[in-house]
């Protein structure tokens, strides 16, 4: 039995003050970079740019991460540099995921960033913090948070590749 | 009912049948073009002070309802329709419209050419008028004497703090003469609310831990509001997630050094289209401004520019780069009028929720 | 920007005219096509009504062929189109676009606004019901069943009252109600005969709550509008079409009225529409509940009366948007304000749709009918009726609906025995309305009536305004305070004068001696908020004139009004193509009518539209507005002639006969030899074949055959225009006394256009605008050996369920009462 806890109304809405509050944590988009781990988060991340486009008139880029090799469960030697498509050397990243839970795919995530470039700063935007860290990693950036017991299943649904914006439990 | 007349500044005359009270009133005259919500657009306390102009052509077949109420004392000082119903509505022990305006020493004309009169007003731009029995030389020497007090606020915002109690997020609201909507839509959000009146500090505020401030609507010109509530502003929007409404958006942008300029052609209605700049959807909103931010003041490293009127190109919208802080010039309570800008009061809510991040 | 694929659209349109099908979708169709050319998409329509003006419209490319789906698939086939829209044809459409992409599999062709899924709801009501359920929307609770006994099981659950509904249904059908087993078991049959798949939806009876008409629009975008809102007068049991409709809303408060709004607004995102659509929503006041009703993402009379009464332009609009122009970015022809295509259309006027019944003219060919109105349509047509407040719209609408004041006079009901009176308040009928007054005037009260009827007390109060106004002014002849009274809320000079037992002249002349005269307002959609360069208006009696007079070569064209049966559509498309001829000649063209649906109150065709009644004294108001040249005006309004006549007004006469005559009986056979008249000359055109339900047309059979034998007529003192010989009797006689001489039917005129190629009404315009052409001389010079288009085709009657509707105690004559047509083109 799954339940829509977030539609496509609020989830919007959450995108919207998310950038609003980048550009305030930031004081501007100047030097912003937004990375996006794949495969929601970079559909949010594209749609977090897509707003300042609209309200700042800047395009800002938008880089794609892929963990799954960078995992701390996977063996260390496979770490490959990974390209994520944009410059992070100096820049102020904003890493965007979709559902914030354990905090391991974060760190992940960090270290393939760290592992492109020096970047000046990393914030963190989630559309969902679910709870139960494991790692001290805390997102700057939060849509809901929503407390979840471990069993239950969190599943973001956005337009780009499910058809509708929805973040459902279950 | 007997002939009543309507005369404007600039010698215009119009001849009607009176209803309402029986009362000579002067004010400025404004038409509003919306086709439902007669009752909550006459007790708008931004109608202080003004002779309203329906464009609908009949008003009143709802009589007066305990929920349409935007105010207790209704201050307008004229209504203007083509028809007036009347019905008895005395069945559910309910006044109808002609009752309630005399009640509240409010005169109304109806079977005026409502159309004549707002194609003309369109031409002319808004301007004093004057509701008489007779439109002679003494009536018009008299309108053009009027001097319309500019302390608007004053007489109708709350002297005193009063508690609309909830459990939920705890908000202030800073009364300029606030419509019911606000706290009906805080209400429904289960809000605590406190309102408090507008000469109030920041001290004072913030010692109730808000969770967040709402500047109300209002009448009138917000330069002619003492300077402490620019101060006020200022204060508080650095503190504490803000959200400005009506003359609380035209007080946020004056505290953040933007400037006022009057509409040459006001537009009270609910159709017009209104972009939210961030994701270009477009809104339908209730709105009735005297006053619109004038582009060219705006400081784009202070104030971001959030929504915009797609008719008529008004800012309708700023919000703080700095702070949690935020503003509309339309009427998010709706009360009358479409509900979609109802989302605004959502996103000031999601705004307290997420402020102990900073 | 307009799809880059989109190159070529197929439009399949609604077929013949029927109960709730007037000419709103041939409305539509037009306003489509052309949006359409201007933005650079090719358009094919298949439609098989003889009486579309889109049929005939250089815009597209037409077939005329029955709607069906090997017909469809034959041309998707052979055009290759890139996508089909068919929110101009209406359920006809909708049925067989559902069935064709059931069968076949067209991967590169979209259907705009919509997408399958949608399609199959709006043909399967539960389908739909369960797709409002999963989005939160209200519905009433039905289920489908295929047997009387099933239906049974679930009457006996949700309880009498219930509403039997067919799926699939063969043709637009409407709800059955029934509020016991007797009705029940009828009404299973009927509705289970209806469907095509012999299945019904039954569900909970919610008479006697309100119905509200929603009409939105929505983009890609997801921008949603509300372009306007009706209301019923008459509460949910009576058909929307027999109902009074009021726009804009009346009786709701702004809290219920944002409700549906914002319902309306989740409706279109949850089915995906993008276009627009109408939907009705049934409210309950006391439970502060709303169910919704219907859901048409189709044009239909009322998007085509909320377009007509807001000045919004629906159809254009709705054209940009379903081929993804956005609705901010739609530019819309000069006439509207800037940007108007986005700003919600207010109204500073009243709009009263009233319908018109053929009850009188079927009773008078001696057939009873069932007149009590029910969840089955009986209207064949309706007016409007625009004023500044309800009692001036709705006296102007029913005086629009019946051509004269005779019928809104004060006494005619005061001989209604007092049973009859209460029977009928709480079962209805056509007359309702001076029931009303009538039950208002034998001292019931408001409240009792509302509760008899489930009317709003508020219409209430307005009939009472208007029956103690005709009494005051009844009782005080030549009172100039009540006269100015009775203009101001919209009695006409007509019923004054009667009222008064005056000459109509005199209460005209008293009325201009003290400067009462008409002043007609523009129909814009911003109540006066934005200058518009408006050619619509309607009058009132107020301070500011609006219209100014066009001109010294303008003409006006007196419209043919409500659709009636026997006479619907026909006059429709006739009265159309004179207006658009009018102004090929370099005339101005002025119409004045009153029927929503009809093609003359598009604004393409003339230069200035006045929606008014159609009586003298309506008409006389325009004409010494205008003065124009001359007036144009149907044949069978013979008094209207001789009124203007009397006036001195230069009037010519579209030839047409008083009454629809009846067609031949089952084992006739009708011939009729078709002329054209040219004011001096009368040219064979063709010979036509008529039997009972078939009009037929062989230029080689009857041509050939006949042509040596054909008597010479001739005509004087009579219009130009298209008359005919009618025998029974062949070979054909030479002698004139043989044969009945008519002018040719409008009907029959439209489909002689289609077949010959030909338009003789435009022949007729430039006939009587002195504007002949060379090549018009010849080919009336070479009548009747030219070469016609067609030279084999038929127009066969409509296969109307006159006795779902109607009742009818006999067989209905489907020529006199025709409802509908359609066309066959064989060679």
């Amino acid at each position: 039995m799954t339940k829509e806890i977030i539609d496509a109304m609020a989830m919007q809405r959450a995108l919207t003050r998310i950038t609003y509050e980048i550009i305030e944590r930031n004081r501007g988009i100047n030097e912003l970079v937004l990375v996006g781990i794949k495969t929601r988060g970079v559909y949010l991340a594209r749609r977090i740019a897509e707003r300042l486009q609209q309200l700042e008139n800047t395009t800002i880029p938008v880089g794609e991460l892929d963990i799954s090799w960078y995992r701390d469960d996977a063996d260390i030697n496979d770490r490959e540099k990974i390209n994520l498509g944009v410059d992070v050397t100096n820049k102020r990243v904003v890493l965007v995921d979709d559902v914030l839970y354990t905090g391991r795919t974060i760190r992940a995530a960090m270290d393939a960033i760290m592992d492109n470039g020096r970047p000046a700063s990393i914030n963190l935007a989630v559309l969902v913090d679910r709870g139960h860290r494991e790692l001290p990693i805390r997102a700057d950036f939060v849509g809901k948070n929503i407390p979840t017991a471990q069993n239950e299943r969190i599943r973001v649904n956005v337009e780009e590749i499910d058809g509708i914006d929805e973040v459902s439990i279950g | 009912m007997s002939k009543r007349y309507l005369i404007l500044a600039d010698g215009s005359i119009f001849e009607g049948e009176g209803f309402g009270s029986r009362a000579t009133t002067f004010g400025h005259i404004v038409f509003n073009t919306a086709m439902t919500g007669y009752q909550e657009i006459i007790t708008n306390q931004i109608y202080h002070n003004q002779i309203i102009v329906f464009g609908a052509p009949t008003i009143g077949a709802g009589g007066i309802n305990h929920d349409a109420y935007e105010s207790i004392m209704p201050t307008a000082k004229g209504v203007i329709v083509r028809d007036v119903a009347e019905v008895s509505t005395n069945r559910q022990k309910r006044m109808n419209l002609n009752e309630y305006l005399d009640y509240h020493n409010i005169p109304g004309i109806a079977g005026l050419d409502t159309r004549a009169l707002i194609r003309h007003l369109r031409k002319t731009g808004p301007q004093k008028a004057s509701i008489v029995d007779f439109p002679d030389e003494h009536a018009f020497d008299q309108l053009n004497a009027t001097v319309l007090t500019n302390q608007q606020v004053a007489a109708v915002a709350t002297p005193r703090a009063y508690p609309n109690p909830g459990t939920g997020s705890t908000v202030v609201v800073i009364d300029f003469g606030l419509k019911h909507g606000i706290l009906r839509q805080l209400s429904q959000r289960d809000a605590d609310v406190t309102v408090l009146p507008y000469k109030t500090d920041a001290e004072a505020v913030l010692s109730l831990d808000p969770d967040g401030v709402i500047f109300s609507t209002g009448p009138g010109d917000p330069r002619d509001l003492p300077a402490s509530v620019i101060e006020l502003m200022r204060e508080l929007q650095t503190r504490v997630p803000l959200l400005g409404i009506g003359l609380g958006h035209e007080i946020f942008a004056l505290a953040n050094n933007a400037q006022l300029i009057q509409l040459p052609f006001e537009h009270h209605g609910t159709n017009h289209p209104v972009k939210e700049v961030i994701t270009n959807a477009v809104l339908y909103v209730p709105q009735g401004a005297g006053y619109a931010i004038d582009p060219a003041s705006i400081n784009h490293d202070q104030l971001i520019v959030t929504h915009l009127d797609l008719i008529d190109d008004s800012i309708q919208g700023l919000r703080h780069r700095d702070y949690p802080a935020f503003s509309v010039a339309f009427f998010p309570d709706s009360a009358p009028g479409p509900l979609e800008g109802t989302t605004v009061i959502d996103e000031f809510f999601d705004m307290m929720e997420t402020k102990d991040r900073f | 920007m307009a799809k880059k694929a989109l190159k070529k659209v197929l439009l399949i349109g609604g077929g013949a005219n029927d109960f709730g099908r007037e000419s709103e979708l041939d409305v539509a169709t037009h306003q489509v096509m052309h949006t359409f050319a201007d933005l650079g998409i090719a358009t094919i329509l298949i439609d098989d009504n003889p009486y579309s003006l889109s049929l005939e419209d250089s815009h597209a490319t037409t077939y005329i062929q029955p709607i069906t789906v090997e017909n469809v698939r034959n041309i998707i086939e052979f055009e290759q189109p890139d996508a089909v829209y068919p929110a101009v044809g209406g359920t006809t459409a909708f049925q067989v676009l559902g069935d064709l992409f059931a069968q076949f599999d067209y991967p590169n062709l979209e259907i705009l606004g919509m997408s399958l899924d949608t399609v199959n709801m709006v043909n399967n009501p539960a389908l739909l019901a369960k797709r409002l359920r999963q989005i939160g929307e209200p519905v009433i609770s039905s289920q489908v069943v295929n047997s009387v006994e099933a239906a049974f099981d679930i009457a006996r659950e949700i309880g009498f009252p219930v509403n039997i509904k067919p799926m699939a249904p063969k043709f637009e059908a409407s709800r059955h109600t029934a509020e016991d087993s007797e009705t029940l078991d009828l009404v299973l049959k009927i509705a289970l005969k209806q469907s095509r798949i012999k299945q019904v939806v039954i569900s909970q009876g919610i008479n006697g709550l309100r119905e509200v008409g929603v009409q939105v629009m929505r983009d890609h975008h997801d921008v949603n509008m509300l372009i306007g809102a009706v209301e019923d007068m008459d509460p949910v049991g009576i058909h929307a079409a027999d109902s009074i409709l009021v726009t804009p809303v009346q009786t709701l408060s702004d809290r219920e009225f944002q409700r549906l709004r914002m319902a309306a607004f989740r409706i279109m995102r949850g089915l995906d529409i993008v276009g627009t659509a109408h939907i009705q929503f049934a409210l309950d006041p006391r439970t502060d509940r709303y169910y919704i009703i219907k859901v048409s993402p189709y044009f239909d009379s009322t998007s085509t009366l909320v377009s007509r009464s807001t000045g919004y332009p629906l159809a254009i609009v709705a054209a940009h948007v379903c081929v993804n122009i956005n609705l901010t970015r739609i530019v819309l022809p000069n006439n509207f304000a800037k940007k108007m295509a986005i700003i919600e259309p207010v109204m500073d006027r009243i709009v009263v749709k009233f319908p018109v019944f053929a009850f009188g003219e079927i009773e008078n060919a001696g057939i009873k009918v069932n007149r009590r109105l029910n969840t089955m349509q009986k209207s064949a047509g309706s007016t409007i009726g625009i004023g500044r407040s309800i009692e001036e719209a709705l006296e102007k609408a029913i005086r629009a609906a019946h051509f004269s004041n005779r019928v809104f006079s004060p006494d005619l009901m005061s001989a209604l025995p007092e049973n009859d009176l209460i029977q009928q308040l709480i079962h209805p009928r056509d007359n309702r309305i001076l029931l009303l007054i009538e039950a208002l005037r034998r001292g019931y009260t408001i409240d009792e009536l509302a509760e008899l009827t489930k009317i709003d007390e508020y219409y209430f109060y307005k009939l009472q305004n208007i029956m103690e106004l005709e009494r005051a002014v009844k009782r005080n002849p030549g009172d100039l305070a009540l006269l100015q009274d009775a203009k101001y809320y919209g009695l006409s000079d007509g019923l004054i004068a009667k009222l008064w037992n005056q000459d109509f002249d005199d209460v005209r002349q008293l009325a201009k001696n003290n400067d009462l005269q008409p002043t007609f307002k523009a129909i814009e959609p911003s109540a006066g908020e934005f200058p518009e360069d408006v050619t619509v208006y309607y009058s009132t009696f107020e301070q500011e004139n609006e219209s100014e007079r066009l001109g010294d070569k303008s003409v006006l064209v007196v419209g043919t009004g409500a659709f009636r049966l026997g006479d619907g559509a026909s006059g429709s498309y006739v009265t159309s193509t004179i207006l658009d001829e009018i102004r090929a000649n370099g005339f101005q063209s002025i119409i004045i009518n009153n029927n929503p649906n009809d093609l003359t109150l598009m604004i393409q065709f003339a230069d200035k539209q006045y929606i008014e009644p159609l009586e003298i004294s309506d008409i006389m108001n325009v004409v010494e507005l205008e003065q124009p040249a001359f007036v144009l005006v149907p044949g069978n309004r013979i008094k209207l002639i001789a009124a203007l006549r009397e006036r001195n007004v230069h009037v010519c006469v579209i030839p047409k006969d008083k009454y629809t005559a009846p067609g031949p009986q089952h084992d006739e056979r009708e011939f009729a030899i078709n002329y054209y008249f040219d004011g001096t000359d009368v040219h064979p055109i063709t010979i036509t074949e008529h039997v009972t339900g078939k009009l037929m047309f062989d230029k080689n059979v009857y041509t050939q055959i006949y042509q040596q034998k054909i008597p010479k007529l001739q005509l004087r003192d009579t219009s130009p225009g298209l008359y005919q010989l009618i025998t029974n009797q062949l070979p054909l006689s030479t002698d004139l006394g043989e044969y009945q001489l008519r002018p040719v039917p409008f009907g029959q005129i439209a489909f002689l256009n289609k077949v010959t190629g030909i338009n003789w009404i435009r022949l007729m315009i430039r006939n009587i605008l002195g504007c002949q052409t060379d090549a018009d001389k010849v080919l009336l010079a070479r009548l009747p050996d030219v070469n016609f288009k067609h030279q084999v085709a038929e127009m066969v009657s409509n296969n109307t369920d006159f006795f779902q509707h109607l009742q009818p105690a006999g067989e209905l004559d489907s020529t006199q009462f025709e409802m509908g047509v359609a066309m066959h083109l064989i060679k």
